[in-house]
């Protein structure tokens, strides 16, 4: 852990050293998040993550763009007699954008493995359960293996609306999932394409209105010897934000759609997960303070229903080039029959030059 | 007495702490110049170098940095703001007018269209007078230049009247503005002055505060509105019953008058006595009317009620001497003795924002940016910071494409919602992110070779 933290510094020293210059497009952000979940009454089982993100951005030109990210995270499951924890740096992702003309990207992106691999079975709790489409941790993975992702995004004006398109393919290779009793156990995951359609308008109040649909198709995860056909994805987005008597309201959905496939044991049910935010940004002088409230739902074919509500707070200062954004959450509810209530709070920290 | 003087002081420590926060610091235009020097031809650079510069009250460079923006990318609402702000406190008033009237139709932020558009009724008036000294100053170049054939001016209409009747003089001001509706009906073969921009220049050579125009004065405004022909009129009430109400067409070049039209009888007539006086001048002006312009000018009826247009007359001439807070309220006069004077209304509702404008500076149009998007880029530039967002936003779409088919961690950093999870894909295809699952077994099989 504390090798993983210095390598973390060193990125961001790296990425603010590299801010300082007076160079122009440099953009550094980092977010320390903390999520915690309690699950049931009595022996509760807790699920907590420490995730600290950051991500470097650097503009070339008016033409190239590149990004680095990634971080360090920690993840812990508790269910009252065993604990699994597992830390350090999660994989790492590298992201070159050529603009090709008006409107036209072609991106490039890799991901580089420099999370936690060979992961040990008092670990696999950990790194398993943050990947819960439900949950919904701002770290969900450790480690993914290398990847690379080829894609082109489009954006085109018609009439009042701005439409964009995109599609991509990523193709990943064979890395150690996990290792257990000295067996390794050797994870590819499935080729996988994206296409994604959206469009973004202005309101006749100045405010915009964004939606959107992505869908995923994968090939066959291949665990050891055995393939797995896992499920197509669609996510529906849809979001608004609108000024009212000065102040912003924000008002934002996603809906994600997972269908049946093949898992390890037998098969993963579909599922569908709604999330919606309605988000309050008042402005009092230079004071900001954004009030939110957030509710999920999840269901899932022979499972019952799981929700959850959050009530949140937000606030923005400025320093300089500095934007820090504290916020905090906290949430009640039910996953499948059993009482959940969640704590969630950050740090975003934005520079830009 | 202690409080109102705590409170002045409070006030005034909060303007000076206003606008030491509004201040954009040298160094911040030091890197704005540097980036517009390394990219000239960058909309979102000029944009940022121009705010900055507007904001140092460098209004001429800032035009300048604005224009290269405006160029670069004419769909930019902000740019236009700035660049008419920064036009208006330089007197450019006709390039304030345009970039104005560019942010309603491209700006996003509704408070501050809003403002804009009171402004820009404000700035009408100030454009007149503006235009009205420069060309009194341009006089003598003006008067050796012949006006354009087509162009005709209608002049305030010079009312006599004795005793109680007096109260009619103010009617001049109304009859020219419904004989320049009438012949209106005829574009486009003539061109017609409008009513406020005969008015400046009249104000401007301080005849119009009367209205009482004689020949050789009319003749000169002539001159300075390059018009080739002056229509004027005269309405003499001896008593209500017994009106004469007779129109001249004067050629500027020459000086000399012709008789247009000419009608006697009661004044409550009037109505009817200006459009055969009015059909009658047309003649004189060597045009004939077609059945249809005719019958539009006949039917132009916007009130028939003499009481009425006396309040709307009365408007008329505040307006023009700047009262327009009382002008507004003899137009409300008008409409509500005549509900269907739609005119009195739209002169009214005018009035008002005119009033309102006036009282509007660049300053408050800006305060109405805060919280806005547009704000923000604002902010940017006073911290010598580029924002991305540009007209278009074609940016933002873009953008969203892009981190839904290729994500990166660097995408969720910052969103102030939760985004759906990417999948990971060993830990769904061997179930371990099941979050009610307590506890597993891992069973590796590996088959013999």
């Amino acid at each position: 852990m504390r090798k993983s933290m210095a390598v973390l510094a060193a990125l961001t020293m790296t990425a603010a050293g590299l801010a300082a210059q007076d160079a122009p497009g440099i953009g550094l952000r980092l977010a320390p998040q903390y999520m915690s979940y309690s699950i049931g009454s009595g022996s509760k089982v807790k699920i907590n993550e420490l995730a600290i993100p950051v991500a470097f951005m650097y503009t070339l030109n008016s033409q190239f763009s590149v990004d680095v990210a990634s971080a360090f995270a920690n993840a812990t499951v508790d269910d009252g007699t065993t604990k699994s924890t597992i830390s350090g740096l999660t994989d790492a992702q590298v992201r070159l954008n050529y603009s090709a003309g008006a409107g036209v990207v072609i991106t490039a992106g890799l991901n580089i493995p420099s999370g936690q691999y060979k992961v040990a079975e008092d670990k696999i709790a950990a790194a398993g359960e943050i990947g819960n489409d439900f949950l919904a941790f701002p770290v969900s993975s450790f480690g993914n293996g290398f990847a690379g992702t080829g894609g082109v995004a489009l954006a085109r004006t018609a009439g009042s609306w701005n439409l964009g398109l995109g599609a991509s393919f990523r193709h990943s290779v064979e890395f150690d999932a996990f290792e257990t009793d000295n067996t390794t156990f050797r994870f590819t995951p499935g080729d996988e394409i994206r296409v994604r359609l959206g469009g973004d308008h202005e309101l006749s109040n100045s405010g915009r209105m964004m939606v959107g649909v992505v869908f995923s198709s994968f090939g066959k995860d291949k665990a050891q010897e055995t393939t797995y056909s896992t499920g197509s994805r669609i996510i529906g987005q849809a979001a608004f934000d609108v000024p009212v008597s000065g102040h912003q309201l924000y008002i934002g959905g996603w809906l994600l759609h997972h269908a049946s496939g093949e898992r390890l044991g037998g098969t993963a049910p579909a599922e569908n997960i709604e999330n919606v935010l309605a988000a309050l940004g008042l402005h009092a002088g230079t004071l900001f303070v954004e009030p939110s409230v957030e509710l999920r739902f999840r269901q899932a074919d022979g499972a019952d229903g799981s929700s959850i509500v959050y009530g949140g707070l937000r606030t923005k200062l400025n320093a300089g080039s500095l934007e820090i954004s504290p916020s905090v959450a906290y949430g009640k509810g039910s996953i499948e029959g059993t009482d959940i209530s969640s704590i969630k709070g950050g740090i975003t920290i934005r520079y830009a030059k | 007495m202690r409080i109102t003087r705590s409170v002045t002081v409070l006030m005034l420590v909060l303007l000076a702490v206003a606008r030491a926060g509004a201040q954009v610091t040298p160094q911040a235009l030091a890197k704005l110049e540097a980036d517009h020097k390394a990219k000239p031809g960058d909309a979102r650079v000029s944009r940022a170098l121009g705010i900055a510069l507007f904001k140092l009250h460098r209004y001429t460079d800032a035009e300048r940095a604005l224009t290269e923006a405006s160029v670069a990318d004419p769909k930019d609402g902000l740019t236009a703001l700035y660049l008419g702000m920064s036009c208006e406190e330089q007197n450019k008033l006709p390039a304030a007018r345009a970039a104005y009237t560019r942010y309603l139709a491209t700006g996003k932020t509704k408070p501050a269209k809003d403002d804009v558009v009171r402004r820009l009724a404000a700035l009408s008036q100030k454009e007149l007078a503006v235009d009205a000294k420069a060309r009194v100053a341009d006089e003598q170049r003006l008067a050796g230049q012949p006006g354009d054939p087509k162009t005709i001016a209608v002049l305030p209409v010079r009312v006599t009247a004795t005793g109680a009747d007096t109260q009619y003089v103010v009617l001049g001001r109304g009859l020219a503005d419904l004989m320049i509706t009438d012949f209106g009906k005829v574009a486009p073969q003539i061109t017609l002055l409008e009513r406020d921009h005969v008015q400046s220049i009249l104000d401007e050579i301080a005849l119009g505060r009367t209205n009482q125009v004689d020949q050789t004065t009319a003749v000169r405004s002539g001159r300075l509105l390059q018009a080739n022909r002056l229509v004027t009129g005269t309405l003499s009430i001896p008593n209500v019953n017994n009106a004469v109400f007779a129109t001249s067409v004067v050629t500027v070049s020459t000086s000399q008058p012709a008789a247009g039209g000419s009608q006697t009888g009661a004044l409550a007539r009037i109505f009817d006595y200006e459009k055969t006086v009015v059909l009658a001048t047309l003649t004189t002006l060597g045009i004939r009317p077609t059945p249809e312009q005719t019958a539009a000018i006949q039917g132009n009826r916007p009130t028939n009620n003499l009481t009425a247009f006396l309040a709307y007359s009365r408007g008329l001439a505040a307006s023009d001497a700047g009262r327009l807070d009382e002008a507004a309220q003899f137009f409300d006069n008008a409409h509500s003795i005549d509900p269907g004077f739609a005119a009195a209304a739209m002169r009214a509702a005018n009035a008002r924002a005119s009033s309102a404008g006036a009282g509007i500076t660049t300053a408050q149009i800006e305060t109405k940016l805060k919280g806005s998007s547009e704000g923000q880029t604002v902010s940017a530039a006073e911290h010598g910071t580029v924002s991305s967002q540009s007209s278009s936003s074609l940016g933002t779409t873009i953008q969203n494409a892009l981190a839904d088919v290729n994500p990166s961690a660097a995408d969720a950093i910052g969103r102030s919602s939760t985004s759906a999870s990417n999948r990971d894909p060993a830990s769904s295809t061997t179930a371990k992110d099941q979050a009610t699952v307590k506890t597993g077994t891992l069973t590796i099989v590996i088959k013999r070779p």
